[in-house]
């Protein structure tokens, strides 16, 4: 394993209160009506926040903000960008340091995917420069945060790798587990630190065990094993469950814009007054959105919200698997909790699951 | 050359006007890059030629008709702005009534003082329409990206997504969350405003027409479930957009 550290907390806090004099430091902040935001914070009260839910949004808003200038275009000439002269592009790439703090293991695994699709083919600088400047303190869940998160369901209730640190409650202590080497270097300036003894150890292990029969729960919202998933959707695409589901769906994006592993964006350039300069930005896109599937010409391939719904779910649990290995939905609970029409990922596939045992999707 | 613009209005408050007059920052380059040829609000008209129309006002008289076709029968480009032009706005509400109901409630005895009322309709019921800008009243940044984007000759671009993606990304604790009598109709209404009334805490009211898609029936039974009953859930919905079809609802009630 990795190395590990041990920490007081009341050390642990000034350090952080000191990194946060010196970098950004971003942590789960309460809101109204028992919701949590990413936020910048001073200290660190929100390692002990014991209410806590994923957040509105999730810290990916740090590495992929949900709108961006990609970069910035103007005419030399005395003519405007669209009359075909040469342009002059700048691009201004972000890299403010910055510690994302109290990522819990489900939202570790949803930046790993999302470093899997920007780094895929066309490495995007935007996204790379930011994921170079964050260090990522986790914190793990010892209980699930509540009764829509199915992070036990899908192998994501743990987290193993993905962050420079990663804290385990040990009542009075940190339990301090190092990730990189990035995250070993931060420890340095942390103050009466010292590495964890065998007994430390023991109780990490007892704490992680407790930890499975405290998610039996959460893991049982799916009526299947997890890595199932790709297999339940493979030859779904007719199955009455969709046109059920996709009645209710508001087909509003939602869903897809709290979700940590959704990346889609659409791009658009914006002029000034005079036509003669611009930029390029691009924010935050959902394939359950009317026009996500729209092309020129007016065609639209997935004009019903059935057809969109289904393909999130299709994204989520068999293309991105089949690309990256991975289950692209990483059980947060965060479309469920948001969706009005109620519509609640685990459900969904156990409904499948129930018609394609029943035998009636194949006719 | 610089496209020769005429903004007129038809039965409105004239508010969608006053919001082009009030860009005092760009309102001069907006006279570089344009000719505004009529501009009631502003100034008296300097030519009846014009290449682009932006029109605000929902159609509410029969006179109004044909000055509307004439400004058709001109305009290389028609905008209908605001959202009494592009969807009826809140006079279309009178069309929940028959038109003979209405004169008789406000003009009492006189009701011939107004004796051409049809119901209210959007632009397009009557003329082709080319673009719209929404909102009640018009957002500044979206009559000049409309400017833009014809002097480009581009197609504007008109958010078709309802204004709960913006809600979102600007992580506001939705108003169905917080429970507190809001009925919010963002799932249904089109974004472009930058999800202003949620933001502020109060319930968008649908200013901006609905999405194209817009599934009504499941907004209703949302409504429903946070409290409201269905006939109020249903007129609440039609607010900014009873057009001539919500006069299929009259039931003579208050
Ligand atoms: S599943 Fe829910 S949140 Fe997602 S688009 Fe449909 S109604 Fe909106
Ligand atoms: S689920 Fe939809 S919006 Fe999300 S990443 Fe996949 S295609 Fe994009
Ligand atoms: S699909 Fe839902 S549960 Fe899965 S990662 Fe996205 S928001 Fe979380
Ligand atoms: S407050 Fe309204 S606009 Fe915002 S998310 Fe909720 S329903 Fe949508």
């Amino acid at each position: 394993m990795d190395t590990a550290k041990v920490v007081g907390k009341p050390a642990f806090a000034s350090f952080i209160e000191r990194q946060a004099e010196e970098v950004s430091v971003v942590a789960p902040v309460a809101r109204a009506a028992g919701e949590f935001s990413y936020g910048e914070v001073q200290d660190a009260s929100s390692l002990e926040e014991e209410e806590y839910i994923p957040t509105l949004s999730s810290p990916k808003k740090y590495l992929l903000p949900p709108q961006e200038a990609l970069f910035r275009f103007s005419s030399p000439a005395d003519s405007a960008v669209h009359e075909g002269e040469e342009l002059e592009y700048t691009a201004d790439v972000e890299q403010k340091r910055r510690i994302l703090l109290a990522v819990r293991p489900c939202d570790i695994a949803a930046i790993h995917r999302m470093d899997q699709v920007f780094s895929d083919t066309e490495p995007d600088p935007h996204y790379l420069a930011r994921r170079r400047a964050a260090i990522i303190i986790g914190l793990d869940c010892l209980e699930p945060c509540d009764e829509l998160a199915f992070c036990a369901a899908v192998g994501t209730s743990d987290a193993d790798e993905g962050f420079d640190l990663l804290l385990t409650d040990l009542g009075e202590d940190w339990l301090v587990r190092v990730g990189t080497d990035q995250g070993a270097e931060l420890l340095e300036e942390c103050q009466e630190i010292r590495d964890a003894t065998e007994q430390d150890l023991q109780r990490l292990k007892d704490v992680v065990q407790a930890k499975e029969k405290v998610f039996r729960k959460c893991q049982e919202r799916l009526d299947f094993p997890g890595e199932d998933i790709p297999e339940v959707l493979e030859g779904s695409e007719d199955s009455p469950v969709w046109d059920e589901y996709g009645d209710r769906c508001l087909g509003c994006g939602r869903c897809n814009l709290v979700c940590p592993t959704c990346f889609c964006f659409d791009v658009e350039d914006t002029v000034s007054l005079d036509l003669k300069e611009g930029e390029r930005t691009r924010r935050w896109d959902g394939c359950t959105l009317l026009e996500f599937a729209a092309v020129a010409g007016g065609e639209n391939f997935r004009r019903e919200r059935s057809d969109r719904l289904r393909h999130m779910f299709l994204h989520k649990g068999k293309y991105g698997p089949e690309r990256y290995g991975d289950l692209y939905c990483i059980g947060c609970g965060r479309c469920a909790r948001t969706c009005l029409a109620g519509i609640d990922h685990p459900e969904v596939y156990n409904a499948l699951m129930r018609h394609r045992d029943k035998g009636d999707d194949h006719g | 050359m610089k496209p020769r613009v005429g903004i007129f209005s038809l039965s409105s408050c004239e508010g969608c006007q006053l919001q082009i007059l009030n860009m005092e920052e760009e309102l001069l380059d907006l006279v570089q890059a344009i000719d505004l040829v009529s501009f009631r609000e502003a100034m008296d008209p300097i030519s009846g030629e014009y290449d682009i129309a932006l029109v605000e006002g929902a159609v509410t008289r029969e006179s109004e008709i044909p000055v509307l076709q004439e400004i058709r029968r001109k305009a290389d480009v028609l905008v209908a702005m605001g959202a009494c032009a592009a969807a009826a706005g809140v006079i279309g509400l009178r069309n929940l009534r028959s038109p003979e109901e209405n004169l008789r409630r406000v003009y009492g005895e006189h009701p011939d003082v107004a004796d051409d009322v049809t119901v209210a309709r959007p632009l397009d019921e009557v003329v082709e329409v080319d673009y719209y800008i929404r909102s009640c009243p018009i957002d500044r940044d979206e009559f000049l990206h409309l400017i833009k984007s014809l002097l480009m000759g581009k197609e504007p671009y008109d958010p078709n997504y309802p204004v709960c993606v913006e809600c979102r990304i600007d992580e506001n604790v939705c108003l169905y969350d917080l429970n507190d009598g809001e009925f919010c109709q963002g799932p249904v209404t089109r974004a472009g405003c930058g999800a202003l009334c949620p933001g502020f805490g109060s319930a968008c009211m649908g200013c901006r027409g609905l999405v194209d898609d817009a599934n009504v029936e499941s907004m209703i039974d949302i409504m429903v479930e946070a409290g409201i009953d269905e006939r109020e859930a249903r007129r609440r919905l039609e607010l900014f957009h009873a057009g001539p079809e919500g006069k299929k609802n009259d039931n003579g009630e208050d």
